[in-house]
């Protein structure tokens, strides 16, 4: 029986092989200092060397602790909101309400951040912003909405929701198709209101999912969304502060710079502190509920 | 009962209404400006109705013969790709899932390893370009992402909710375990499958890092990549030609980069009722809950 | 119709933070002399046709509708001769840096390969990617060292080798403010003449035209305070080459690495605090910062002035400007003198063209680039097919006939000898570019053909550019305080920028020892 099973596992595993773990030697440059006439091999061994640009300032933790923060923000509040969107969205009677709702929710996914980053100063700048136009419509004077560091990460969980929450949705409804409707019946004859349903029903039986999905990210949480943040912050020092995660940070000390190995001891960093953490999570959701593991 | 349950269904409707308008209000402006004139874009930015309308930024895309072989290279690689990558992920997850295999664990990690530690640049290039020599092939947009390890873990998630006794039921019927996981699961896990089917297509259809990297021969270049260019290289042609692609009209910058999130949607749009369809319930055998 | 040529340099991924002008040039027939019929091609002695070879070129840019006839066009003048087959690849300038990287890393054969100091040139030639031309060119490229004045080649030398063909059609950039002419006209103030005047012009928009921004500086380069460097004609006050901004800078034609963290310049300091009353009253745009497109902002009519890096007014600004703002005119401002070597430059130029070690065709690839530099197939792959895409005016202009063909000689051609102006620039407009071209015009830098190795402060330099990403714009801009920005900014920095300071001035007395 288990020969099948490996069988079965044999592509999946095979391509793992190959194209994932193969490529991982090339982690290696971030302890060589890499030139190309003498090939990852040849090139001079320089033990932790590629780390100090990062760590040799103090502004490593605070970065770290950036990285950490907004990426928590964006965890929670897009599987949060997304769960809640699921349950919803499955209580709508109508069909076509149900359907359009599902659909339009996802539309932002397809928004490129670019695009976003523009329709989000379209909103917040000062001279003519939607929001002080609103303000002043109400009598209140205008503010300077770029020009205070602490709002952002909040501002930048409002855009990762907006344009994230149709994705994940989509696979939490998936989970809840998958909830046998013998389930409501029987709680429906012992005169459970809808709500009641929900709550002890659907959301106990989401829970595998929305743990898995919850590892899922927190094994990748120390590396940030560069394209989101850069793209929206660029290099506003003003924001910088609060919105500078690792990827930014790393980005902007090496660019013009082309150097791989110090590029790539950012990215050990991150790969290792993600592992210990995943490693941490996993142990703990293990001891919960044996089968919400990850491994 | 039932007031709280009106309660309920009212705090829900509202909440959706709002996430609806809070969603779709953006990307109505999107698409609604799109087709503005680039000079209402200017002057007055993005509007909920523009004052002038122009197609022009559309034109400016289909002017190149290049968009319809880029659509071509992107449908091919989407279906390619993801037909490959459900089959390599679905059984790669099954048997992570599965209650009996003896390393379903350790598969599992290894495949999450891969989520942390990606494959490194430098080596990932070297392997695709020269080991492999893929480059300039659409097999180089095809392999390297036909196992998501994400994806994989959400089948797996699904899986697990498959009750074991139907592949008892199955084994003493006197099936193997291939046959099982073909015969009889697959097509319970039908919603999950729908899912994975979609983010593949996505993930495919996306895709620039691959194009960029390996395949230097314009014609087989995709969608992503032509828009890509086009609007990275766009604000130094508008620097540059000043307004020479058509004298009279300033060269859609603004438009066309909101144009080529339509063009973007376009084909998705069609596949995702299609996927939508699958999220029936369950074909699960009743009962308890493994 | 008038071009402005406008050289975008790459520093981000996503939003171009880096610019770099590219300056008109005239084609002038007095200071270089027009090179004769190619004497260095071995084919033309022979009489016969070399071996067949594709030459791999790599830039970024648009691919123009009309390129493969015009390489097809190319193709056939040399297939006698040099019979060389074209294969440009267009890779999209957000990501030029990382496929180029990655090709030469992994040994790819590429033959020419454009790249610039603002990206990586000066890693990549550290790295040992690039092949040194000298000897390639004495023998194999005539024209291409005679259609650029020689302190072109001097003021671009690498540990004394050149790495890369110089591109470019100018040796200094030409800095401008444009003004809206139609608001200072209704303001009743006349042209514009110093900078005082200027902002005063600011001012009255700020009190009487409500709703429309005065000024509008961009990020670093053309910071509010760091622009006004640009026409310092006293004190010469100029950058380095470690970094971008003027935090280390050099004076008058000394020799000397100033540092102002070290001992704040009273009139940088001047310039910060102007900015930062300016910005406190409103004249500078309270989002300066966050501003992505500030051109766009400019042409849409939302601010009054802006500063650029060309002379005259772009084409695409003043049309959409016209369209969206009925009535509204764009005059250029410019301070800058243009008497004869009263500026300084190095005649560093920031467009090359490079031959990997790894290509196995450098002699061919020199050949074709010197093919490329004759009157006639220069104006083939700069401006495209004759009577198609543009048409001639005289000799030394062009106007562009159709949208089937990009101007991108900066890329891999550009030369001061062959450049032709747009048929629509003004006269004034062609006599200041006609002036930054002559090399004679300048005063030349002591420091010509100084290059800063970073290597041995790779790590100050890093740790020193995310400090100043927090502070520099923002200083520059008015948006921080000065006095508590700049200690601030002091305190944080101030001994890494020290030993940055110290190893470049180490580095310049070697080179001044020589």
């Amino acid at each position: 029986m288990n020969r099948h099973l490996y069988l079965l596992a044999l592509p999946g595993v095979l391509f793992l092989l190959i194209f994932a773990y193969l490529p991982m030697f090339g982690h290696i440059v971030a302890f060589k200092r890499f030139r190309p006439s003498d090939g990852l091999w040849g090139s001079e061994w320089v033990g932790l060397d590629n780390f100090k640009f990062f760590f040799g300032s103090d502004d490593w933790l605070h970065i770290t602790l950036n990285t950490l923060f907004i990426n928590s923000l964006f965890i929670v509040f897009t599987l949060g909101i997304a769960l809640v969107l699921a349950v919803f969205i499955n209580e709508l009677r109508h069909a076509l309400y149900k359907r359009l709702a599902q659909s339009v929710i996802f539309l932002p996914y397809f928004v490129s951040w670019l695009v976003v980053s523009f329709m989000t100063y379209a909103v917040f700048n000062t001279s003519d912003g939607v929001l002080n136009k609103l303000l002043a419509g109400l009598g209140r004077e205008g503010y300077n909405w770029y020009g205070n560091a602490e709002l952002w990460p909040y501002i930048l969980t409002m855009l990762f929701v907006w344009k994230m929450s149709g994705y994940v949705t989509i696979i939490f409804f998936s989970a809840i198709t998958a909830i046998s409707g013998e389930y409501y019946e029987s709680a429906k004859l012992d005169g459970a209101s809808r709500f009641q349903q929900i709550l002890h029903i659907t959301l106990p039986l989401l829970r595998p999912t929305l743990v898995v999905l919850l590892l899922l990210q927190i094994g990748r949480i120390f590396y940030g969304d560069f394209g989101m943040i850069y793209g929206i912050i660029g290099d506003n020092p003003i924001l910088i502060p609060t919105t500078d995660v690792i990827d930014t940070f790393s980005f902007r000390a090496l660019r013009q710079l082309g150097n791989f190995s110090m590029a790539g001891a950012v990215v050990l960093y991150q790969a290792i502190m993600g592992l210990i953490t995943i490693v941490l999570f996993n142990w703990v959701a293990k001891k919960i509920d044996s089968d919400s593991s990850l491994f | 009962m039932v007031n709280s349950d009106r309660l309920f269904s009212g705090i829900v409707y509202a909440f959706i209404g709002l996430f609806v308008l809070f969603c779709g209000v953006p990307f109505w402006m999107v698409v609604i400006n799109s087709i503005a004139s680039e000079s209402s874009l200017q002057t007055s930015g993005y509007m909920l109705f523009p004052a002038e309308f122009s197609s022009y930024a559309y034109e400016y895309l289909f002017q190149g013969r290049q968009l319809w072989s880029s659509y071509g290279v992107t449908v091919v690689i989407t279906v390619i790709g993801t037909i490959l990558a459900i089959f390599l992920t679905s059984t790669l997850a099954y048997v992570m899932a599965h209650r009996k295999a003896k390393y379903g664990r350790v598969l599992s990690f290894m495949t999450y390893f891969t989520m942390i530690f990606g494959s490194g640049m430098v080596g990932f290039y070297m392997l695709v370009a020269i080991w492999l020599g893929l480059k300039d092939t659409l097999w180089a947009m095809i392999l390297p992402y036909l196992i998501n390890p994400f994806f994989a873990f959400i089948l797996v998630a699904f899986y697990r909710t498959i009750p074991y006794e139907v592949n008892e039921a199955a084994k003493i019927d006197g099936a193997n375990e291939i046959a099982t996981f073909f015969r009889i699961i697959w097509p319970m896990t039908v919603p999950a499958l729908a899912t994975i089917t979609l983010f593949y297509a996505l993930q495919y259809w996306n895709d620039w890092y691959l194009a960029i990297m390996f395949v230097d021969d314009y014609h087989l270049h995709p969608l992503q990549i032509m828009i890509r260019q086009l609007i990275a290289n766009m604000n130094m042609q508008s620097y540059l030609q000043g307004g020479t692609v058509s004298f009279d009209k300033p060269l859609p910058v603004k438009g066309v980069q909101l144009a080529t999130v339509c063009l973007t949607i376009g084909p998705i749009v069609f596949l995702y009722p299609f996927v939508q369809k699958y999220f029936v319930k369950g074909l699960t055998i009743g009962a308890v809950k493994g | 119709m008038r071009k402005n040529k406008w050289f975008a340099g790459l520093a981000s991924l996503i939003v171009l933070t880096t610019t770099l002008a590219a300056c008109s040039g005239s084609s002038g027939k007095t200071e270089t002399p027009a090179p004769s019929a190619p004497s260095g091609s071995t084919a033309g002695e022979t009489g016969k046709a070399l071996d067949p070879v594709t030459l791999k070129i790599m830039m970024w840019g648009n691919r123009p509708a009309d390129f493969d006839k015009v390489l097809a066009e190319a193709e056939s003048r040399m297939k006698d001769t040099l019979n060389v087959k074209l294969d440009v690849v267009f890779v999209p300038v957000s990501d030029i840096v990382q496929k180029s990287q990655m090709a030469l890393a992994s040994g790819e054969e590429i033959d020419l390969i454009w790249d610039s100091p603002l990206v990586s040139m000066n890693s990549n030639i550290a790295s040992g990617y690039y092949e040194p031309l000298d000897e390639l060119l004495a023998q194999y490229g005539p024209n291409i060292l005679a259609t650029r004045p020689a302190e072109m080649f001097e003021g671009n030398k690498v540990n004394g080798k050149t790495y890369g063909i110089p591109l470019g059609a100018s040796q200094y950039f030409g800095y401008t403010y444009l003004v809206r002419q139609d608001i200072r006209e209704k303001l009743g103030i006349g042209p514009i003449k110093t900078y005082d005047e200027l902002v005063q012009f600011a001012y009255a928009v700020k009190q009487k035209e409500a709703g429309l921004v005065p000024m509008l500086p961009s990020t670093s380069f053309f910071s509010e305070a760091s622009f006004r460097s640009r026409f310092d004609q006293d004190t010469q006050i100029r950058r380095t080459q470690a970094m971008s901004t003027i935090m280390l800078y050099y004076k008058n034609n000394d020799g000397i690495v100033y540092n102002l963290l070290d001992e704040m310049e009273p009139t940088v300091w001047d310039w910060i605090v102007n900015a930062r009353r300016m910005y406190q009253d409103g004249v500078i745009h309270p989002d300066v910062l966050a501003v992505k497109d500030y051109e766009g902002e400019f042409s849409g009519g939302k601010a009054a002035i802006i500063p650029v890096n060309d002379f005259g007014v772009k084409d695409n600004i003043q049309q959409a400007l016209a369209k969206n703002v009925p009535g509204s005119k764009v005059e250029a401002v410019t301070f800058f003198d243009s008497t004869p070597k009263k500026n300084i430059t190095n005649f560093s130029q920031w467009n090359f063209i490079s031959i990997p070690v790894t290509s196995k065709h450098k002699e061919r690839a020199i050949q074709f680039l010197n093919w490329t530099q004759e009157k006639d197939n220069y104006d083939l792959l700069a401006y495209g097919l004759k009577g198609k895409n543009w048409e001639a005016i005289g000799e030394d202009k062009y106007k562009p006939l159709d949208a089937d063909y990009a101007w991108f000689p900066y890329l891999w051609i550009w030369n001061p000898t062959f450049e032709r102006f747009d048929a629509s620039q003004t006269d004034e407009v062609v006599e200041l570019n006609r002036f930054i071209k002559e090399a004679d015009n300048f005063e030349k830098d002591i420091l010509t053909g100084f290059q800063f190795d970073s290597q041995p402060v790779l790590n100050e330099m890093t740790k020193y550019k995310t400090i100043e990403d927090k502070y520099y714009a923002a200083l520059f801009n008015g948006v921080m305080d000065s006095q508590t920005g700049y200690d601030n900014f002091k305190s944080e920095a101030g001994p890494t920028l020290k030993k940055i300071q110290q190893e470049m001035q180490k580095q310049i007395d070697a080179f001044l020892k020589r």
